[in-house]
C-alpha cells in the first residue's frame, strides 16, 4: 500500500508561490495522478476553503481552483461527524481549549483535515501530511504541530511539489 | 449545542422553527440521540453565530471574561443589557481581533498606548479637554466638517493613536457600543445602527470608558453613575462649555433654550444630533424644563446611515469598515515583517486573495470609510 498524502487548503494555496511558474503544470499533473490512485487526499472542506480564499483572476490560483473542482468529484474523502468530534476532543485535551479553529468566521477545514488524519490512523493507513504550517498563532492551530504531536509524518510543501514533478516526468 | 443555544438565548422551539424541523428533533440532537444532517448543521451554526466546527467540541469552552461580564446583566431587570446571540458574536469577533492584535504587538514589540488616565471623580470637562488635546481634535475643525464626516474623522483621529475601532450593526438598537480595555490593543466598538450624527458621541463615550480602564456595554439610556459620567465627557468633548455658551448667547441670543428650532441650529452648528444638543444644554443649565423630552419625541426614529459617496460596498470595504484601519494595518504590517503569512491575514479578515488586494488599497487610502 503506497503512502497517502494528506494536504490542506493552506498548503495548496502556498504551492504556487513556492515553485517556479514553469513547473506549475507538472505539479498539477503529478497531483492529478496521486488523486486518481487515491494517494492524495483532502476533505471537501478543503475544496471550499480554496475556492473561498483563492483569487480566480490570478493564473496560479485559477489553475488550482479549476483543478480542485475537477478532482473533487472523483474523491471520496467525506469526514464523518464522529472523526470531527475526535479531532476537537484531541484539541481540547491537548491545550487548544477552544478547539482547532475558534476564530473561524465561516467554515474552516482544519477540523476536517485532522478528522481525516485520525480516520487514517484508525484504519492503519500509512500517510504523510503536507504542510509548512508550524507557527502557532491565535485562533487557528498549526497543522504541522498537530501532526507531529499526533506522531504522524510531515513533508514540506516544496518536497511534495518536487515529488509531483518527478511523478509527472516519469509518467511522460 | 445546548450551551451555544443558552449563550445565544435561543430556545429549542426557535431553532426548530428556523430549521423547519419538529422541536423533538432539535431535542434529540441536544440529547445526542440523533445528529443533524450537514445542511442542518450549517444552518444551525449560522443561526447560533458559531463556526460549524464549534459543535464538534467535546465540552463548552470557558467563557472569556468580557463575554461573561456582558452576560452577567442577564440577572438584572434591564432586558436591554442582555446581548442577543448575534450581538455576542460581534463581541466575540471584537475579542478575537483584539487577541490577534495583542499577539502581533507581542511579536513586534509594539509599545503600550498611554491613554489620558481618568477616574470618575475627575470633572467631565477636564477629561474631555485632555482627550481633545490627546487626539488633536479641534472644535473649529468639527464645525467645518459635513455632519456625516464628523464620526469618520474622529475615528481616524482615534485610530492614529493606535486604538482599535470597530463598527458593528448590532441587533439591539439600544446598544450604542462597547469597549475592551487592554494596554497595547484597546478596542472600542460602536453600533452603526445609530444615526450617523450620534456615532461621534458613541466613540468619545467608549473612549471615556477606556480612560477609566473598565469594560463596558453601553446603551442609549445612561443608567449608572459611570455611564452618565462617560456621557458627560462625550458631551463636553463635542460641545465644549465655552463654545456652547457663546453660541447660545451670541447666535441664539437667549439665556434659556426653549425652542426646538434653536436646538436644531445648535446641533447643526456643532454637527451633533438634536438629542445630544438637548442633553448637553440640560447639563450646562441652559435648557428649559422638558426640552429634551420635546426634542426626543420629535426627533427622527429612523437612523440615517453614513454617506457612501458612490463607493461600492464590497466585502473588502466592509471588512475595513468593520475592523478599522488600525487593525487591518497591523495585520498587513505583520505580514510584511513575516510575523503572519498572507494566508493568516486572509483567515483573520475572512477575505479572498483578490479581496485582500483591495483591502490593502483601502487601508492605505486616507478617504473616509
Amino acid at each position: 500500500m503506497p503512502t497517502v498524502f494528506v494536504i490542506d487548503d493552506r498548503s495548496l494555496l502556498a504551492i504556487g508561490s513556492l515553485i517556479d511558474v514553469t513547473n506549475h503544470i507538472d505539479v498539477f499533473s503529478g497531483m492529478n495522478q496521486l488523486c486518481e490512485s487515491g494517494e492524495l487526499m483532502f476533505p471537501p472542506e478543503v475544496v471550499k476553503a480554496v475556492r473561498q480564499r483563492g483569487d480566480a483572476s490570478q493564473p496560479i490560483d485559477r489553475q488550482l481552483i479549476i483543478w480542485i473542482e475537477a478532482v473533487q468529484g472523483r474523491m471520496d474523502c467525506d469526514v464523518a461527524f464522529g472523526h470531527k468530534r475526535a479531532a476537537q476532543l484531541w484539541a481540547q485535551n491537548n491545550g487548544y481549549e477552544e478547539g482547532l479553529d475558534p476564530f473561524a468566521a465561516g467554515d474552516s477545514c482544519i477540523v476536517a483535515v485532522v478528522g481525516l488524519m485520525l480516520d487514517l490512523v484508525e484504519r492503519h493507513t500509512d500517510f504523510v501530511v503536507v504542510t509548512d504550517d508550524f507557527t502557532e498563532r491565535p485562533g487557528r492551530a498549526a497543522l504541522g504541530s498537530i501532526t507531529e504531536r499526533l506522531g504522524c509524518r510531515v513533508q514540506n510543501i516544496r518536497t511534495f511539489a518536487d515529488e509531483c514533478m518527478r511523478l509527472c516526468s516519469s509518467a511522460a | 449545542m445546548a450551551w451555544a443555544m443558552a449563550e445565544a438565548s435561543v430556545a429549542a422551539r426557535d431553532l426548530a422553527t428556523h430549521l423547519n424541523v419538529p422541536e423533538t428533533t432539535v431535542r434529540s440532537w441536544i440529547d445526542e440521540r440523533a445528529m443533524p444532517t450537514k445542511g442542518q448543521l450549517d444552518k444551525l451554526a449560522r443561526f447560533l453565530a458559531r463556526p460549524s466546527s464549534f459543535f464538534f467540541l467535546a465540552r463548552p469552552p470557558a467563557s472569556r471574561s468580557s463575554t461573561a461580564l456582558f452576560r452577567r446583566a442577564t440577572g438584572s431587570n434591564k432586558d436591554w443589557q442582555v446581548p442577543s446571540g448575534p450581538d455576542l458574536a460581534a463581541i466575540r469577533s471584537a475579542q478575537n481581533a483584539q487577541e490577534v492584535s495583542r499577539w502581533v504587538a507581542d511579536k513586534t514589540s509594539r509599545s503600550a498606548i498611554e491613554l489620558p488616565p481618568a477616574t470618575p471623580t475627575d470633572t467631565p470637562d477636564d477629561v474631555a479637554r485632555k482627550l481633545r488635546a490627546w487626539l488633536g481634535w479641534q472644535t473649529a475643525e468639527q464645525i467645518e466638517l459635513r455632519d456625516d464626516q464628523v464620526a469618520p474623522t474622529l475615528r481616524a483621529h482615534i485610530e492614529e493613536r493606535g486604538i482599535l475601532t470597530a463598527n458593528f450593526t448590532l441587533a439591539d438598537e439600544h446598544c450604542r457600543g462597547f469597549c475592551l480595555p487592554d494596554p497595547v490593543s484597546p478596542l472600542i466598538a460602536i453600533n452603526t445602527r445609530d444615526d450617523v450624527r450620534a456615532r461621534a458621541l458613541s466613540y468619545v463615550h467608549e473612549l471615556a470608558h477606556l480612560c477609566l480602564g473598565v469594560e463596558s456595554l453601553c446603551t442609549a439610556e445612561a443608567d449608572s453613575g459611570t455611564e452618565r459620567w462617560c456621557e458627560r465627557v462625550a458631551g463636553c468633548f463635542l460641545l465644549p462649555d465655552a463654545e456652547l455658551r457663546t453660541f447660545v448667547a451670541d447666535v441664539l441670543a437667549v439665556t434659556t433654550v426653549r425652542d426646538i428650532e434653536d436646538v436644531k441650529r445648535l446641533a447643526n452648528h456643532f454637527n451633533v444630533s438634536n438629542r445630544a444638543a438637548a442633553v448637553r444644554l440640560g447639563q450646562v443649565g441652559l435648557a428649559a424644563s422638558r426640552l429634551y423630552h420635546t426634542v426626543n419625541s420629535q426627533s427622527a426614529t429612523k437612523s440615517r446611515a453614513s454617506g457612501r459617496n458612490g463607493v461600492a460596498q464590497t466585502r473588502a470595504r466592509r471588512r475595513v469598515q468593520r475592523y478599522g484601519r488600525t487593525y487591518v494595518t497591523q495585520l498587513l504590517s505583520a505580514e510584511e515583517s513575516g510575523v503572519l503569512s498572507d494566508l493568516d491575514v486572509l483567515e483573520y479578515l475572512n477575505v479572498s486573495r483578490r479581496e485582500l488586494a483591495e483591502v490593502r488599497a483601502i487601508a492605505s487610502d486616507k478617504a473616509d470609510l
